[in-house]
């Protein structure tokens, strides 16, 4: 990809950003590219080096709070043509829209909640799974020293397979937490990523 | 490594890739890359974090024809570096501590 062709992309992936996290992005970008092919790299091979156009918007799009991204696309609305109309059939659709908007918002938080409601509620197994394990062992060794050696031997049994069990679930449990953890925070960015670049044509 | 703990190492190791002068964004790629994997477009926020809190400041400066924008380290900055080898000296005993397998 040339340079221009680079800059035009990236200009256009971030357009709703505010335009001075915008202009800062292109001047960064520009000056690794004419520094890179100063250093003696051909101009695609200084553009290649910058990694993709997706890394770097989401790079930009992470730092920038939501309600920023919001306020620099209402100012463009405003400032684009025929913008009483669009205020005024946003007036006048509100009986509409908001309720929308409200119900849209109130899905993806119940979504959120229930996600970790699930999490927790796994959590809460493990732990009854440990109770348990720990339980049997003691029992099982009280039973034992009673003589009643089969029952104590089948809770003691049990109670460590429990325990084992317990081992490995925790390695899941603690794989799926981070994976939710993770899901979240890219839910988050995709959510801001709306508001921000060019419809494509 | 640790996410958290690399990206505390990149704030330190961009200070002082400017410590000893002012430097600019592809400089300082080329000069902290033989030590930690960095890529130009994880080096961007982590100037705008700095700038942000004031350890170091940017100045434009005109270069064949062109601006290029010139780092600069505050004296926060220089704080930020000499936090970091106070804080090495505890890793250090804490880690001899580990190594040791827990023993005194």
């Amino acid at each position: 990809m040339s340079r221009d062709a680079f800059i035009g992309e990236l200009r256009h992936r971030m357009a709703g950003l505010p335009q001075d996290a915008v202009e800062r992005t292109v001047e960064y970008y520009s000056e690794l590219i004419a520094d890179s092919m100063e250093d003696g790299l051909s101009e695609a091979e200084a553009v290649s080096r910058l990694g993709s156009l997706d890394e770097i918007v989401s790079s930009v799009v992470k730092e920038t709070p939501l309600p920023k991204i919001i306020e620099t696309r209402v100012q463009e609305t405003k400032k684009k043509g025929g913008s009483g109309w669009v205020i005024a059939l946003l007036i006048l659709g509100a009986p509409v829209w908001l309720p929308l908007l409200i119900a849209v918002l109130a899905v993806l938080f119940a979504l959120f909640v229930a996600l970790w409601a699930v999490v927790i509620a796994l959590w809460a197994a493990v732990l009854a799974v440990v109770l348990t394990g720990v339980a049997a062992v003691g029992v099982g060794i009280f039973e034992l020293i009673r003589l009643h050696v089969p029952q104590g031997l089948v809770l003691l049994g049990g109670g460590l397979v429990c325990l084992g069990l317990c081992a490995l679930l925790y390695l899941l449990m603690k794989l799926l937490t981070v994976g939710t953890v993770k899901l979240c925070k890219w839910v988050w960015i995709g959510i801001k990523s709306l508001f921000v670049g060019k419809k494509a044509k | 490594m640790d996410v958290q703990m690399k990206r505390g190492l990149l704030d330190v190791c961009v200070l002082a890739a400017i410590q000893s002068e002012d430097s600019y964004g592809y400089q300082i790629i080329k000069d902290i890359r033989p030590y930690v994997d960095v890529s130009e477009s994880t080096l961007y926020p982590i100037l705008r974090r700095l700038e942000e809190g004031r350890l170091l400041t940017v100045r434009s400066v005109e270069h064949n024809g062109r601006l290029r924008k010139y780092y600069h380290i505050t004296e926060a900055g220089r704080g930020r570096i000499e936090d970091f080898k106070r804080d090495w000296h505890e890793m250090e005993s804490i880690y001899r501590f580990i190594t040791k397998g827990g023993q005194v």
